[in-house]
């Protein structure tokens, strides 16, 4: 790695002093640009997951992701980190002994926060950038709360008995996405954004998966698709 | 100072409901408790052993059971409150330095009821109201403190039913100075079902049973004796056994004259059946766990999955039962499910402020716990409040228990909690005060700072 370290220190000046041949940015992004995210997730769960879960949980629920980008190379494209974290919550009933059916009296919630850093790539094939492709690939850590909640009392009294599985995974997680710039769509808007830092909105729909390497708490492989929002700072 | 306090808090207190005293013809002089209490500078706490029984007119004694037996005519008799249990009363005394011992005594002198507009011998609660008479001594030699009167000081108290989990509430007042005694609360609990539970049933869950009836407001009482007033109210002591459910199973009982007796069960099916001699009383002997309820249920943790219990509902002042057969369920979450391995059983109470005590037994949790139970649960707001609480703060509590700065840093941040809590526990009006005074300043400091930037 070492060796190499030199090239690395120098890739950001080579992007300033050679145009690449693949490169359409504009001629001012010359500093690290941050992308700020927030977005609504459809998430899918994979192989035994889904088995079960479709018996416990019924259905899967919609989980929220709020994310920063930094971009401090360009070469062509982009090149940064993502750091993303979110939040997945569902409630459902317990399975009988057979894994069949559900036992009503014993409420589940089972809550999943996902914590991840990415490598990431964004490129546009428009000058004016009113369209972007990300990709990204790095690692989550995924903190896994499973409550069983006896409904014998009533848990706001605080008396009710709770068994808990917890435990944090970590998992695989790659992902792509395309951003469509929205702020030509309102002038008034794009200067005021502008006078907070925002250059360019986007809507972002996207899709990522995960694959556990380390399972504490059950291997809770996804699929995702999401739609939300991003922000490119100026 | 303090016996200002003490009388304006006094002074807070409800009069309600004292609207009649009556000389009681035969009081016993023998019924009366004492307590000595050691008082060093500053607030103690005296428990005092009361206890009571009905007095007739004839002399006779009807019933000397913690629960109190209604007779048919009321009229004809007097009640005597002395409560069995150790009971707090708050002492106050800063005057002198050092300790010393003191004796405190009580008897009431005055009582008047049960009473009830609608019907006297009609089941049901009643309220009350006493003369409790305090006297004081001072063992010390300079005995200035000492009360002049021989009849000591005389407190008016009135016993009202809240019908708030069954605690009967006594309310005092005195035109003397009550060195200090701010407030007695006693809880007396009168009420007991005069009907079988109907539709007894067992549910299981995962590891635990709930026993349920229909009904559980099964007593009409009237407060005060207003009309407009009247009541349903839960019976309390209705105790529940549980019981392994296995061949031979003979249940440990005691007759009224004290002697061991055993029930037999017959379980058929899903149908159970207790069998008692008359006027037995099952006793804890013998079973696994037993719990005492007023709300028409109780539950039983931490049970085997898939094992029978029995359990028995013992009612009308624990001279009638009834039984039910009951198994808690063996079911799965989704992560036992992949994992292979059981949850872990976790209590969701006061997490944050038990990692930061390091205890679960610390005296201010028990403040936290009253507050939380009594305020807080009181209103949709606060239950929303404490059930948020309860799904977010076990993460947090877990990290702070495993660092001692953020434990101290906690405990320092629950001081003012606690100490509101003391305040409004003293005086509600005391706290708004309090609170009104940070709102000033916090006015007062965001006036300052727009000044100063504008």
């Amino acid at each position: 790695m070492r060796k190499y370290l030199p090239a690395i220190m120098l890739f950001p000046t080579l992007s300033l002093a050679s145009e690449s041949p693949f490169t359409l940015w504009r001629d001012f992004d010359t500093h690290p640009i941050y992308n700020i995210r927030f977005s609504a997730q459809d998430v899918s769960f994979q192989d035994q997951v889904k088995k079960y879960a479709d018996r416990v949980y019924r259905s899967e629920s919609t989980g929220i992701n709020l994310g920063v980008d930094l971009f401090p190379l360009t070469y062509g494209a982009r090149f940064g980190l993502g750091f993303d974290v979110g939040g997945y919550k569902d409630t459902g009933y317990a399975l009988d002994e057979n894994l069949t059916h559900q036992v009503r009296s014993d409420r589940v919630e089972l809550t999943l926060i996902p914590m991840q850093v990415s490598a990431k790539v964004e490129w546009s094939p428009f000058r004016d950038e009113w369209v972007k492709i990300s990709g990204w690939h790095g690692r989550e850590w995924l903190y896994v709360e499973e409550n069983r909640i006896n409904t014998a009392t009533n848990p706001e009294e605080g008396k009710s008995q709770s068994y808990v599985s917890k435990g944090t995974n970590y998992a695989r997680v790659s992902g792509i996405s395309l951003s469509f710039n929205i702020s030509e769509l309102d002038q008034k808007s794009k200067q005021s954004l502008r006078s907070m830092g925002i250059h360019q909105v986007y809507l972002r729909p996207y899709y990522l998966s995960t694959k556990t390497l380390k399972a504490k708490a059950g291997a809770f492989d996804r699929t995702v698709y999401g739609l939300g929002f991003s922000f490119q700072t100026i | 100072m303090n016996q200002w306090l003490g009388l304006f808090l006094v002074w807070c207190l409800p009069w309600s409901g004292w609207s009649q005293e009556s000389e009681i013809s035969n009081f016993d002089p023998e019924l009366r408790a004492s307590a000595n209490v050691k008082i060093s500078e500053g607030e103690q706490e005296v428990y005092i052993p009361i206890s009571y029984q009905y007095i007739p007119l004839d002399g006779s004694q009807l019933a000397q059971d913690p629960l109190l037996f209604i007779q048919d005519d009321l009229s004809q008799g007097v009640l005597v409150f002395v409560d069995q249990q150790p009971r707090k009363v708050r002492w106050r005394e800063t005057q002198e330095s050092g300790n010393y011992i003191g004796n405190l005594t009580w008897y009431i002198k005055n009582a008047s009821g049960p009473t009830n507009a609608k019907d006297p011998g009609a089941e049901g609660l009643y309220s009350y109201s006493a003369t409790l008479v305090l006297r004081q001594t001072d063992s010390r030699e300079n005995q200035a403190e000492a009360p002049s009167s021989d009849d000591g000081d005389v407190v008016r108290i009135d016993l009202i039913d809240t019908a708030q989990n069954g605690n009967l509430m006594i309310n005092l007042q005195s035109n003397v100075a009550l060195r200090g005694i701010e407030r007695l609360a006693l809880k007396v609990d009168n009420r007991i079902p005069f009907a079988a539970p109907e539709n007894l049933r067992a549910e299981g869950f995962f590891r635990t049973i709930k026993v349920s009836w229909d009904k559980p407001n099964q007593i009409a009482y009237t407060l005060n004796g207003s009309e407009e007033s009247s009541k349903e109210a839960p019976p309390s002591n209705v105790e529940v056994f549980l019981y392994e459910n296995k061949e031979g199973l003979a249940l440990s009982g005691s007759v009224p004259a004290g002697e061991s007796t055993t029930c037999a069960v017959a379980i058929t099916g899903n149908s159970c059946n207790v069998e008692c001699e008359e006027g037995a009383s099952l006793t804890k002997g013998g079973s696994l766990s037993s719990a005492s309820t007023g709300d028409g249920s109780t539950t039983f943790p931490d049970l085997a999955n898939n094992q029978d219990y029995v359990l028995v509902v013992q009612y009308e002042g624990g001279v009638k039962q009834a039984c039910v057969t009951g198994k808690a369920v063996l079911d799965y979450t989704l992560t036992e499910i992949l994992t292979g391995e059981e949850a872990t059983k976790d209590d969701p109470r006061c997490f944050i402020a038990t990692a930061a005590y390091g205890t679960s037994m610390h005296q201010d949790l028990d403040k936290l716990r009253k507050f939380r139970d009594e305020v807080l649960l009181s209103s949709p707001i606060g239950q929303y409040l404490v059930a948020t609480y309860y799904q977010y703060s076990p993460p947090l509590a877990q990290w702070i228990e495993n660092h001692e700065t953020a434990r101290k840093i906690t405990r320092i941040m629950l001081a003012p909690v606690i100490a509101a809590i003391d305040v409004a526990h003293i005086s509600p009006l005391a706290l708004l005060f309090v609170a009104l005074g940070v709102l000033v300043l916090m006015s007062y400091g965001i006036f300052q700072v727009v000044l100063r930037f504008t």
